[in-house]
């Protein structure tokens, strides 16, 4: 028995490793565009041939997206004999498969497609992007594909703040997180402390430059929308290391929070970190020298 | 009677303290070897009547002086999911559940009471898993009478509670008897959980069983309603089984099972007319054209369906010397509108009856007492009449779901190490041309279990 075991085991192994089998199971969450729903394959998008069939109509409701643009519907038209349409960003890491639809009233002979996009925080102002559509037909053959421009803006409803030096902090659930920055002086900005600056007379001594914290967003899990807390020094920023600090004082009924943040100097990205809030980050003290550590920076 | 009855929970007792693992699973046994000869031989019997004596006379005392016999048991079952494709270190984004499943896990950890007094049996069972979080749940509970009529060859039984279902071969398979690592995914679909609060009968006369109940029709693994009833009406289920050898080491069990109940719709409660705003150009300013209004609407009443299933199930066990028992199993079942587990079967959505089909074959090898290997191939349709809309066609479509399941296992004595390979396949990817493929999702366990 004990000489049967081990080749029993080998054999198991070598299934395992002969019967990878389908496509993966790749939720596709580090693509700048994201379709809910639709098939994610990584890697660029096949090159396509006549021999597929093409695309006849993209609709969009606006070329403009931004960082964080969620439910931007994208549809249109395929040529005859499609059966399914690959939608991606021009140079993203992967694309997505939607199936075809019934054919619109315009095109009565033509399949449609439809999707619901969300576009991804590393979207980059002032950037632009193209979005390719290809049809597929029912043998899997791709046509020529189809391009729409697209161009990246700031958000109209959550514009980023201007100063010499903005540290950002955005999340993707309605939860309560806080951002905490400690500058040079140890001073730490947060919602309890909202600026470096010291009580008066005491703001006279140097006439340095000071942060502040712009918003306290969901505080007290009273839902605002905005998601995003920045701490913003208008001025140059006094020269020395930073550490900020993400802490989560309430998911606020959200089973977790995905956060960002993002450092900004002169207009420069001086450095980015993400992570998740779970229910385990609510425990604890909320105050000074609250949160988990994000990063840290040195303004030179 | 009362010594009748005294009797077969005594020898229970002795055949679950010396050989717990096997207790449901003579058949599946390997011949125990003989060590020192014919003298050890008897030596070993002669010990364990005397063991059975002392339990006998042990028992007997406790039965007359009116005190219960209770026995506990149990069993644990540990995973190791050392490799699934489908395993990705994200989480759900519309439940937060993570979708690693590269873990260990405690599969199940079960906790069993049963107590006899006289005519008079009833069972608790409790169960411990991590699959899905810290969970404990009542597995089974119930009370019962069961009147011996001769012997060990007949009997009949009344039980009462959160109840096993008497459908198909493998829903009666004890966790921790069965070879492979989970139930067919027919079986997990139709009957999710294999418990549901009843009334069974069962009557055994030589080699048949019968075992008929009335319950609620919502098993406790149910993805709606689970242990609760909706519906006045019950479920009625039946099983006939035969257990019988053709000759010398080689034994044949079958049966045939059907279940005939109602399901339930779930109405919905009365809309207002609203407004609603539509950002879509996502300028963050309400703009004429995109204030919608949507119209309420009047409540929608329950509603009632038929479901059914039937199934037949055979297995073959043939003992091949000192090697030790090879046995073959296949099990279908045909039903309609009856899966409550995996894709939950709503005709009255759906508009039409959903006609779910499945079946299962497998064969297992023992290699002596201290291993064994199988294999088992199992096939479920939620859906025998899917379409899809494809372009401007609607074409049927393959809804299946397949596994191929690879098993060697090591044993000894009350502990097992199984490690499976499970290839499936499943409707749940989107090739390129739109069309359902498998969505990658073969998996390789390895399980530790131990009963006590």
């Amino acid at each position: 028995m004990r000489r049967l075991a081990p080749p029993a085991s080998i054999c198991l192994g070598v299934a395992c490793a002969s019967c990878s089998s389908g496509v993966p199971a790749d939720a596709g969450y580090d693509a700048l565009m994201q379709l809910p729903g639709a098939q994610f394959v990584r890697g660029p998008m096949p090159t396509g041939s006549t021999q597929g069939p093409g695309v006849t109509q993209i609709s969009l409701i606006a070329n403009e997206i931004w960082p964080d643009l969620v439910d931007d519907p994208i549809g249109g038209a395929l040529g005859v004999g499609a059966t399914a349409a690959a939608l991606g960003l021009q140079g993203d890491v992967g694309y997505w498969i939607v199936v075809a639809g019934v054919p619109n009233v315009a095109t009565p002979d033509e399949p449609s497609f439809a999707a619901s996009a969300a576009f991804s925080a590393a979207i980059v102002p002032g950037g632009n992007y193209t979005l390719v559509v290809q049809a597929v037909d029912q043998a899997g053959d791709f046509g020529i594909p189809s391009t729409a421009p697209l161009a990246a803006e700031t958000s109209p409803t959550n514009p980023p703040p201007t100063g010499d030096l903005v540290v950002t902090l955005t999340w993707d659930t309605e939860s309560s997180l806080d951002l905490h920055v400690v500058d040079p002086n140890g001073v730490e900005i947060y919602w309890g402390n909202p600026s470096s600056e010291p009580p008066p007379p005491f703001n006279q001594v140097d006439g340095g430059s000071y942060g502040y914290l712009d918003d306290d967003s969901n505080a007290n899990c009273v839902i605002d929308g905005l998601r995003r807390e920045d701490v913003i020094w208008p001025d140059p920023p006094p020269p020395g290391r930073y550490i900020v600090r993400v802490d989560t004082t309430s998911l606020c009924g959200q089973p977790i929070a995905y956060w960002s943040v993002q450092v900004v100097l002169e207009g420069q990205i001086l450095g980015r970190a993400a992570g998740v809030a779970v229910d385990a980050d609510t425990l604890g003290n909320h105050g000074l020298g609250a949160g988990v550590l994000a990063l840290e920076f040195r303004v030179p | 009677m009362r010594t009748l009855a005294l009797g077969a929970v005594a020898l229970a007792s002795l055949a679950s303290a010396a050989s717990p693992a096997r207790a449901d699973d003579s058949a599946a046994s390997g011949p125990a070897p003989i060590e020192g000869g014919l003298q050890a031989a008897v030596a070993q019997q002669g010990a364990a009547i005397e063991a059975l004596r002392a339990l006998l006379d042990s028992a007997r005392k406790r039965f007359e002086s009116g005190q219960s016999l209770v026995h506990l048991s149990g069993f644990l079952q540990v995973d190791w999911v050392v490799y699934d494709q489908a395993s990705q270190d994200q989480v759900n984004g519309s439940t937060g559940a993570p979708l690693n499943e590269d873990r260990f896990t405690l599969r199940r950890g079960h906790l069993r009471a049963d107590v006899e007094k006289g005519l008079l049996q009833g069972a608790l069972e409790i169960d411990a898993n991590t699959t899905s979080g810290p969970q404990v749940r009542p597995i089974e509970a119930d009370v019962g009478f069961r009147w011996p009529l001769r012997a060990e060859t007949s009997s009949i039984g009344v039980t009462v509670g959160l109840t096993r279902i008497p459908f198909g071969y493998e829903v009666q398979e004890l966790d921790w008897v069965r070879p492979f690592l989970e139930r067919a995914t027919v079986l997990q679909a139709l009957f999710p959980g294999e418990f549901d609060l009843g009334l069974r009968f069962n009557v055994r006369y030589r080699f048949v069983d019968w075992a008929f109940a009335m319950m609620n029709g919502s098993p406790i693994g149910s993805k709606v309603f689970p242990d609760l009833d909706p519906a006045a009406a019950k479920e009625i289920i039946g099983r006939v089984s035969i257990d019988v050898p053709i000759a010398s080491g080689i034994r044949f069990q079958a049966g045939i099972s059907g279940d005939s109940g109602t399901g339930f719709h779930a109405g919905t409660p009365a809309t207002k007319p609203q407004l609603e705003w539509q950002d879509q150009n996502g300028s963050g300013v309400v703009e004429p054209n995109e204030i919608i209004a949507v119209g309420g609407s009047p409540a929608t009443r329950s509603q009632l369906f038929h479901r059914f299933a039937v199934g037949g199930d055979a297995r073959l066990f043939v003992r091949l010397g000192p090697l030790g028992d090879f046995s073959l199993r296949t099990e279908v079942v045909d039903a309609v509108n009856l899966d409550r587990g995996l894709e939950v079967a709503d005709p009255i959505s759906a508009g039409r009856d959903l006609r779910e089909v499945g079946w299962s074959a497998g064969a297992t090898q023992e290699l002596t007492r201290w291993a064994m290997i199988g294999a088992r191939y199992d096939l479920y349709n939620p859906d025998a009449d899917a379409s899809q809309q494809r372009g401007v066609n609607l074409v049927p479509v393959d809804r299946t779901y397949a596994t191929l399941a690879l098993v060697a296992m090591l044993r000894y004595a009350q502990a097992r190490l199984l490690l499976e390979y499970d290839v499936n396949r499943n409707p749940l990817g989107i090739g390129a041309n739109g069309a359902p493929t498998t969505l990658a999702d073969n998996a390789l366990t390895l399980r530790t279990q131990l009963v006590f």
